[in-house]
């Protein structure tokens, strides 16, 4: 998938977060590269530094997969954080064009099983969508990072200007 | 206390007609112990047991009717029974044409033999 | 009950004694809950619901006098006090002064048209003004015997349950009901009838379940559409709260309901059964877009509630259908 193609894998994605926020009811899901730029972002983001948040998330996820080889512990599944009002969930997922991460913020209208479940089935939908199997899974991690920085400005501007 | 728990799931595993049982964390609804046919989704069980418990929990007590004990969910191809087990729930999926009188009372005893 | 007490302990002019005495009582702290409730009617002596709790105490007692002075007070400041209205004519039917008693009776019917205790009591005042019309004395009447609060054998019971008050919620009294009145624990479960009864459905959206409510251990019965707003139904004589805030609480457990039972391959979800600590609730959908909520007692038969709850949802749908 080339730059100018991004647009269609944000596309392919927003349904299925769509779905994925809808039935967890979770908050806020957003779904960022791994230099931590925001690619889509669903449910209530004001109130949120999306930005920071995706910065944030992509640090620990870059941290997190160093240690998890550092211990053996192999590939991540997923992070959590239960604080006393909000709940943070972050989990890599897996596209045929690369890993992107999917940051979730929740509260007790949510629990960690439900975004467990309701993620498991997201990865799902994604690996199935028809937008992907057609396409070369074989993308190395510079070219997907070169082709996110292409196709940023259609998919969230304000990310763009901001970097 | 794990000992505790394994038994009281497996006993209520063999009731007739039940398709497994688990204990679930009622905060986080993340299994602790299951045991269930194959075919059964522990996750989802687990997940979604634990949160229809605590929503009608919380709409119970807010509605001055007490805490939530027992909670049965009725559907065409099966039932779910919950029952409060303190910090945990006590989960058990049954067929259809399950006995749930007799469902409904290994809960408890296996509940009751936990807290 | 400690925060309640705490808090009359540090200021005893606090309105915390109204809760406090209503649970002594439930407790059968009768002295207790009558020393709270007159010291708390001391620093707030319009205070309308301690009068009511006051009256309901000397009625516990048999002190029906004191129970109507009690009665008298509350429509002085609330003239539309359906508890009192019901109380004073009572009171009034047991000293024979029936003019009166249909006074009171009827007013309160007019609040609660519905109310079986007071249907019944104007159907007794009846009897009586008929024997007085045929120059018999009520008090040579057998079936009544001295105490015109009795209830003749064969009669049906006056359900004025001194047990349910509003805020038993549910819950049975501990204290003894007065001997001629039946316990909380006695009115009788009918049941339900196996198929919905058809015929004119009742202007008042409140009553569609009346049949149902006036037959069992049911505290409440509403049906409630998707975003919780009830759409008909009431909660019973005597329970305590607000059934719009049930139909929100209990309403937004549909969703739930409806995506437990799919994500887990169990088809559609046919109805809820929660035990809890003070009553017993079933939620049943009730076409696409609403859900019967049906609260009975915790000592109620799981059976008869489910049984209960298919006729509700019947005469759900009926009123779904003529109103839609």
């Amino acid at each position: 998938m080339r730059g100018a193609e991004l647009p269609q894998l944000v596309d392919a994605l927003r349904g299925p977060i769509q779905v994925f926020v809808r039935e967890s009811r979770v908050r806020i899901a957003l779904l960022v590269s791994g230099a931590g730029q925001v690619l889509a972002q669903h449910g209530f983001a004001r109130g949120y530094h999306v930005m920071n948040v995706a910065s944030l998330a992509a640090a620990t996820h870059a941290s997190s997969h160093a240690l998890a080889g550092l211990a053996g512990a192999g590939r991540w599944e997923h992070l959590y954080h239960g604080g006393r009002e909000r709940q943070l969930f972050l989990a890599p997922l897996r596209t045929p064009v690369g890993e992107l991460i999917l940051v979730v913020i929740f509260d007790a209208d949510s629990s960690l099983g439900i975004v467990r479940l309701f993620y498991e089935n997201l990865e799902k939908e994604v690996s199935a969508l028809p937008a992907f199997q057609d396409r070369n899974a074989k993308t190395d991690h510079g070219s997907f990072e070169r082709d996110l920085e292409a196709g940023l400005e259609y998919t969230s501007p304000e990310a763009a200007s901001e970097d | 206390m794990n000992e505790l728990f394994i038994a009281a799931v497996e006993r209520l595993s063999r009731v007739a007609g039940v398709r497994g049982a688990l204990l679930v964390e009622g905060e986080t609804g993340v299994t602790v112990i299951s045991d269930l046919r194959e075919g059964v989704n522990e996750t989802a069980v687990a997940a979604l047991a634990a949160s229809l418990f605590r929503r009608t929990a919380a709409a119970s007590e807010t509605a001055d009717f007490g805490r939530l004990n027992t909670l049965q969910l009725e559907a065409d191809d099966g039932h779910v029974v919950a029952v409060d087990a303190g910090e945990l729930i006590l989960v058990v999926v049954a067929e259809h044409d399950a006995q749930l009188g007799l469902v409904r009372y290994e809960a408890h005893r296996a509940a009751e033999s936990l807290s | 009950m400690q925060r309640w007490s705490e808090e009359v302990a540090r200021d005893p002019r606090s309105l915390a004694f109204l809760p406090l005495a209503r649970a002594y009582r439930k407790q059968g702290l009768r002295d207790a809950s009558l020393h709270l409730c007159l010291r708390g009617l001391e620093a707030h002596p319009a205070h309308v619901e301690g009068h009511g709790l006051l009256a309901m105490l000397y009625l516990d007692d048999g002190d029906h006098e004191r129970a109507a002075d009690e009665w008298s007070m509350v429509l002085r400041v609330d003239t539309n006090n359906f508890e009192a209205l019901r109380g004073m004519g009572f009171c009034y039917l047991e000293q024979d002064r029936l003019s009166k008693a249909r006074q009171m009776l009827e007013r309160a019917a007019l609040l609660r048209p519905s109310d079986p205790t007071v249907q019944e009591a104007l159907r007794v005042l009846g009897t009586r003004q008929e024997i007085v019309e045929k120059g018999l004395s009520s008090s040579a009447d057998p079936a009544f015997g001295d105490d015109p609060w009795a209830v003749p054998t064969g009669e049906p019971v006056f359900m004025f349950d001194a047990g349910t008050e509003a805020e038993n919620a549910g819950q049975q009294a501990s204290s003894p009901a007065p001997e001629a009145m039946p316990p909380a624990a006695a009115p009788v479960s009918r049941p339900p009838p196996a198929v919905p009864i058809t015929g004119p459905l009742p202007l008042d959206p409140t009553l569609l379940f009346d049949d149902l409510l006036n037959a069992g251990p049911l505290l409440a019965a509403l049906l409630v559409d998707v975003n919780g707003m009830v759409l008909a139904g009431r909660l019973t004589e005597g329970v305590r709260g607000d059934p719009a805030v049930l139909g929100a609480v209990l309403g937004g457990a549909i969703g739930e309901a409806t995506r437990t039972a799919h994500h887990l391959v169990l088809g559609v979800w046919r109805g809820i059964l929660l035990d809890s600590e003070h009553a017993m609730l079933h939620l049943a959908p009730a076409g696409s877009d609403a859900v019967m909520v049906l609260a009975a007692r915790r000592d109620a038969p799981a059976g008869w509630v489910l049984r209960a709850s298919t006729h509700a949802v019947g005469q759900a749908r009926q009123f779904m259908e003529e109103y839609a």
